[in-house]
């Protein structure tokens, strides 16, 4: 009988209270439900029954009508009086109109009669079960709606429940309509680079996998107009679903007024992006989502999730974890990166660090465009014991220190220039380690900055395999020191 | 053999087969094989290995394509034969480094940092698309890695299995004289008994497998299995596998 199954399925959570003088029907209710539930109690009448229902607070009771000590009438009516929300059955010989009228008063969900018939009983306690479990995914859809955001209820992956404001958007009366027409929300969102959909990943799983986050996603509306979303997954905490239904609830918050959309290719004034970055920060705050925070040590890139604590407009706190607030307290700012974000933001100044706390503020935070997080090259601050010496028409200049290195550029400081160096210069560069690496190589200059004391040069390179090896090697032998470094700081 | 085989050409997609070993350490020798997707002008180096090998792999990658144009470099899972040389490669290189979520933790310790270079896998996978054709993510946990994926490129029909249908052999006799199943078998055994986690693991992946068109499997150690014979034979073989655990009292 397949109906049992799914009476075993909608009933594993829950407590059922059985309140019968008849011994034998009793017991035999009691056998039979026990197979369903996963806690049947029984009493023999009235009183007992309020006994055990203080005790136990069973979300369903089953009662007879004609006891000795208190009466299922009366029983329902003390019930009710502290309850509005507990599932009633009668179970009765008696079916006068009277008796009837009452149980329409006292909210009870059925009246059977007896003899009772199996199959009424189990098509019964089905029926109940479904409208429990839509009762509760109502009550957790309203607990998940805030001021401005849609929200969908979806069970393995298919939308069961949506809020006003979600059949709003697509002009639709209900979820079956919603999901005749878009399926399962598989193609729902737009393909976009970036974006919770690209071809890289289904984007169920990307959501269903990173439920910390916050995404973006592009949607058409009912008028075939493309909205920018902002969107977050929760897990379901919703005990009367059962282990094996995967239950999630998607908060969706259009900002399309943000005017962040990649395609919109006008020109967004700063300090419209400034004011969206308040936002969209405030959002990420008010979510719980992660961001990146990026920085460096030594050239060595220190990446660490974190939250936002607190964002106002020119200070912002963040929670992270110790060798990113390491990091920070060395370097004295921090990048932040989120997919959400129009660019990334660069904090310049710790105003306070709480080490107990893990919680740093910074002052002074601001879009940037170019971001460390973008980094594809790896540059490092070589060792103490790394000279360089730059030649330049026969004239050769000792750096005074060499900030770092990677396999295309080398960026140093100079007290003095060789005359008539400029951009574009080539010269020769040599490196040499004690007891280490030596190279010798050709080079462009790509930048001379003029500071107070000194000069700052950078020199762009392309080194054929004999001589990139050893830099490789060198370079990675060197990240490794200064990851040891950076964990004894 | 020679220490370079190509796979699949067909003019603007190129598999290529590297089969470089750390020679220094002869006694425990391990033949292991690198591999590299082009198309077009971009690439995939797929589980460049060791740090050993990484100068040797390196100028055979270079003969091919320009270093910058690799796009990705994928590691099957987190052994040292497989991913060592990550540091190395990250810098030099601007590619993009994609690994099963569950090892991004420990690469620090072979002194990866460059976190926002990593493509961490789900674990159900992911598509990379081109054009028509893509390449597939195909989830292998515990085979033998706990976070494991063996490579699908939908153009060549080859599935890069990684681990599995390696094949341990003492030297490259298995090059010459036991390339087809059933020779190689006596090599494959020991190794997939005692470090595939159990059956259960074995047929799930089978059955994933079994529903792309396969033109090769090509592991990581030893010759691919290129005929459909072979193939089947070897998939057959695995499904059936009692190893790991279903050996365990
Ligand atoms: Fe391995
Ligand atoms: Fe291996």
């Amino acid at each position: 009988m397949p109906k049992l199954k799914d009476l075993a399925k909608l009933a594993s959570s829950y407590t059922v209270l059985i309140v019968e003088d008849n011994k034998t029907l009793l017991t035999k209710l009691q056998q039979f439900l026990q197979k369903f539930f996963h806690t049947v109690l029984s009493a023999r009448d009235g009183r007992e029954g309020l006994h055990l229902y203080r005790q136990h607070k069973p979300q369903i009771v089953i009662t007879d009508i004609k006891m000795p000590e208190m009466d299922g009438i009366t029983f329902i009516k003390k019930l009710r009086f502290n309850d509005p929300e507990v599932k009633i059955l009668i179970l009765s010989a008696f079916d006068d109109k009277e008796y009837l009228y009452t149980a329409i008063e006292l909210g009870v969900f059925r009246f059977l009669k007896k003899p009772l018939v199996l199959e009424e009983f189990t098509q019964t306690l089905i029926k109940l079960l479904e409208l429990m479990q839509h009762e509760a995914r109502i009550q957790l859809l309203k607990s998940y709606e805030g001021s401005d955001n849609m929200v969908v209820v979806c069970e393995n992956k298919t939308p069961v429940l949506a809020s006003d404001r979600f059949l709003d958007f697509f002009a639709l009366n209900d979820i079956e309509e919603f999901n005749e027409k878009y399926g399962d929300l598989e193609d729902l969102f737009l393909k976009q680079e970036g974006f919770l959909y690209s071809d890289s990943i289904s984007w169920k799983e990307k959501l269903l996998a990173n439920m910390q986050q916050s995404h973006q996603a592009m949607i058409k509306d009912s008028k075939g107009k493309i909205r920018h979303l902002m969107l977050k997954a929760y897990p379901l905490q919703m005990p009367q679903l059962s282990r094996e239904d995967s239950a999630v609830v998607l908060s969706m918050v259009d900002i399309t007024g943000l005017e962040l959309l990649p395609h919109q290719e006008k020109e967004i004034s700063a300090q419209k992006q400034q004011e969206a970055t308040v936002k969209v920060l405030n959002y990420l705050k008010e979510n719980g989502s992660e961001v990146h925070l990026h920085n460096f040590y030594r050239g060595l890139t220190i990446t660490d999730k974190g939250k936002i604590a607190f964002v106002s407009k020119d200070r912002i706190a963040l929670k992270t974890r110790a060798n990113q607030q390491k990091a920070i307290k060395k370097q004295n700012w921090v990048v932040i990166h989120s997919p959400l974000l129009p660019k990334d933001v660069i904090c310049e100044e710790v105003e306070k660090l709480d080490e107990e706390k893990h919680i740093t503020t910074m002052k002074r935070y601001h879009l940037i465009d170019s971001s460390p997080s973008k980094r594809r090259t790896i540059r490092v601050e070589p060792k103490e014991d790394m000279r360089m010496q730059l030649c330049f028409n026969e004239h050769c200049f000792e750096a005074e220190q060499i900030e770092d290195i990677s396999i295309n550029s080398v960026r140093c400081t100079l007290f003095a220039l060789p005359a008539g160096l400029e951009k574009g210069s080539k010269v020769m560069i040599t490196l040499q380690q004690e007891g280490g690496l030596t190279l010798e190589f050709e080079a462009a200059i790509f930048k001379i900055w003029m500071q107070e004391m000194h000069y700052e040069v950078v020199a762009n390179y392309n080194l054929d395999a004999e001589k990139e090896q050893p830099l490789v090697h060198y370079i990675s032998r060197r990240q490794m020191e200064l990851i040891r470094e950076f964990k004894h700081l | 053999m020679g220490k370079e085989q190509i796979l699949y050409d067909d003019g603007t997609h190129k598999c290529i087969m590297f089969s470089l070993d750390d020679e220094e350490v002869e006694d425990f020798f391990l033949s292991v094989n690198q591999f590299l997707i082009i198309q077009n002008n971009s690439a995939v180096l797929i589980d460049p290995g060791s740090e050993a090998v990484y100068e040797e792999l390196r100028e055979a990658v270079s003969k091919h394509i320009s270093l910058d144009r690799i796009k990705y470099i994928f590691f099957s899972h987190q052994d040292p034969d497989v991913a060592a040389s990550i540091t190395h490669w990250s810098i030099a290189t601007q590619a993009e480094f994609i690994i099963s979520k569950l090892w991004i933790r420990f690469l620090s310790h072979y002194g990866f940092m460059e976190m926002s270079r990593l493509l961490p896998l789900e674990d159900g996978g992911a598509k990379i698309g081109f054009g028509q054709e893509y390449l597939r993510f195909v989830p292998a946990h515990f085979l033998h890695s706990p976070g494991n994926f063996s490579l699908y490129d939908s153009r060549s029909q080859i599935l890069f299995s990684g681990d599995i249908g390696a094949a341990i052999v003492p030297n490259d006799t298995l090059n010459n004289e036991a390339k087809s199943f059933h020779n190689r078998l006596e090599y494959l055994e020991p190794f997939h008994k005692r470090y595939m986690a159990g059956n259960r693991a074995c047929r799930k992946w089978s059955s994933e497998v079994r529903k792309l068109p396969l033109k090769a499997i090509a592991p990581q150690h030893g010759a691919p299995f290129d005929t459909a014979e072979d193939i089947s034979a070897f998939l057959e073989w695995f499904e059936g596998l009692q190893c790991g655990m279903d050996l365990e009292d």
